[in-house]
This record gives structure tokens, C-alpha cells and sequence, in this order.
């Protein structure tokens, strides 16, 4: 079995990913906000079920 | 003026942070499409994909560059069926990228970009495409769960190792996402090029989300 690749660059930023794949940055703060929003509905829904 | 040598040239476009996910687009292979987005988006790499490539007559050449600016790459080889449209034929396009990558480091002497082999069934590699012989390939049973565990043990990051936990929370919030994206871009399927850089968007910011809750 292969050794594993080390992996030794830091993570992207979301802009970052955003410029490389040439979406715009607009885009990409519409799409960190709705993964926000979605995290905090997520943990909002958990909190009621318990 | 300076000369470049190719060598110099070609590693001064490869991009460190970069992985080519070389997979085929339907609707059978959705979850796993998610699955390598958010495992490799966990591990810091952006995934990158033919998809992005328009169509036209430059289209091989521009999958080329695509594929040589690309760290990594990731070829998923476990589709051998025939598929169910009429005329019935099997997707040669997967084996057919592999080949550019293999043909690209013997003729480039490259030693800086670095090749995985995934299937889903233990042996049958060694039946579909022998010429691979004595290449292990990563066998991922056709599971996301399967596709984090191999990724996991394709890729080792020193201090920030993703978990089995924030690959599969990444994942599943990028899939509870996903018909958002495809509505608001107006594609009739993820293996868009305007929804396939969307969703690896939002697996990066996921990502963030999930380092910093821990």
C-alpha cells in the first residue's frame, strides 16, 4: 500500500476558492451566508428536539 | 530574456491546494460526486473537475490544462456498467483522463503531482484495466462513508487531519443545499459548471465552519 500524500498547504479561504474558480464575490458571501444561516437553523433545530 | 524550461514552467501553473476529481456525471454517482467535494474540501484541497471545461473544439485541450495545474488527482474508475440511456454504452471519458495524467508525467518527468486510483469493488481493477497492475486502488464500496475512510487514508495533513465526523457533516450539509444551488443557478443538474463551483464554495466555507467549531 502507497504511503499517504502530506498535505502541507493551509487551508483556502473562502475567497480564495471563490477567485480560483472564478466565482464572483458577491456570489461566494451569498454562499458563506446561507451556509451560516444554515448551520445556526441546524443547531436552533437540535436545540427544540432536545 | 530569461528561458523557462518547460519543467519550470509547467510547475510555476501547478497549483499547490488543488485537486482534479475525475468522475462520471450522473445521477447514480450524485452522492459520491458530494462526497469527494466535501472529503477533499475537509483536507484543505479545492476539487476541480471537467465540468468547469466548456464544450467546443478547444474542450480536450483546455481538460489538459485543467488537469496539469492540478496537485492531485483523483480517478474514480468503479463505473464499468453499461449505462440505461439508448444507445446502451459504458463511459470511457474516466479511464480516458487517467491515461492524459500518466501520458502527461512520463513525457513531463513531473514529480509533482500525485495520482489516486478509487474503485468500489475489491480485484475487479485488475479485470477492467490490468495495464494498472501493481497499482493498489482505494475501494470505497460506492459509500460516502467509504469515500471519507479512503480519502483518509490517501491524504494526511499534519496538525489538522479532518474526521470521519466533519467530512460526513460537510457532506451532508452541501446535499441539503445542493437543490438551492441548482435552482438558483438554473441548472438542470449538479454536473454544471456554475453549480459545481457554487457547491465547492460552500464546502469551503463548511469547512471553515467545521474547523472553528472545534
Amino acid at each position: 500500500v502507497a504511503h499517504p500524500a502530506r498535505i502541507t498547504t493551509p487551508f483556502p479561504s473562502v475567497l480564495e476558492t471563490a477567485e480560483r474558480l472564478g466565482v464572483s464575490e458577491r456570489d461566494a458571501r451569498v454562499l458563506s451566508e446561507m451556509a451560516e444561516r444554515s448551520q445556526s437553523n441546524g443547531k436552533k433545530k437540535k436545540k427544540n428536539k432536545k | 530574456v530569461a528561458i523557462v524550461s518547460p519543467k519550470k514552467k509547467q510547475m510555476a501553473r501547478l497549483s499547490p491546494q488543488t485537486a482534479f476529481i475525475n468522475i462520471p456525471y450522473d445521477d447514480r454517482f450524485q452522492d459520491l460526486y458530494l462526497a469527494f467535494i466535501a472529503g477533499l474540501s475537509a483536507f484543505g484541497l479545492d476539487p476541480r473537475a471537467t465540468v468547469e471545461v466548456p464544450g467546443g473544439t478547444r474542450r480536450l485541450d483546455r481538460i489538459y490544462e485543467l488537469i496539469t495545474s492540478c496537485q492531485y488527482s483523483f480517478h474514480d474508475l468503479s463505473r464499468v456498467q453499461l449505462d440505461t440511456q439508448p444507445p446502451r454504452t459504458p463511459r470511457f471519458n474516466m479511464p480516458f483522463e487517467l491515461g492524459l495524467v500518466l501520458g502527461w508525467l512520463k513525457t513531463s518527468r513531473s514529480t509533482n503531482h500525485t495520482w489516486f486510483i478509487f474503485e468500489a469493488v475489491t480485484r475487479r481493477i485488475s479485470k477492467s484495466l490490468s495495464d494498472l497492475d501493481g497499482t493498489d486502488p482505494y475501494i470505497h464500496d460506492g459509500r460516502p462513508k467509504g469515500a471519507f475512510r479512503e480519502l483518509g487514508n490517501a491524504l494526511v495533513r499534519n496538525a489538522d487531519q479532518p474526521t470521519m465526523q466533519q467530512m460526513n457533516a460537510i457532506y451532508k450539509s452541501i446535499k441539503n443545499d445542493f437543490p438551492l444551488i441548482v435552482k438558483n443557478t438554473g441548472a438542470r443538474s449538479l454536473f454544471e459548471a456554475r453549480a459545481f463551483k457554487q457547491l465547492v464554495v460552500l464546502a469551503r466555507k463548511y469547512t471553515e465552519l467545521a474547523r472553528t467549531a472545534h
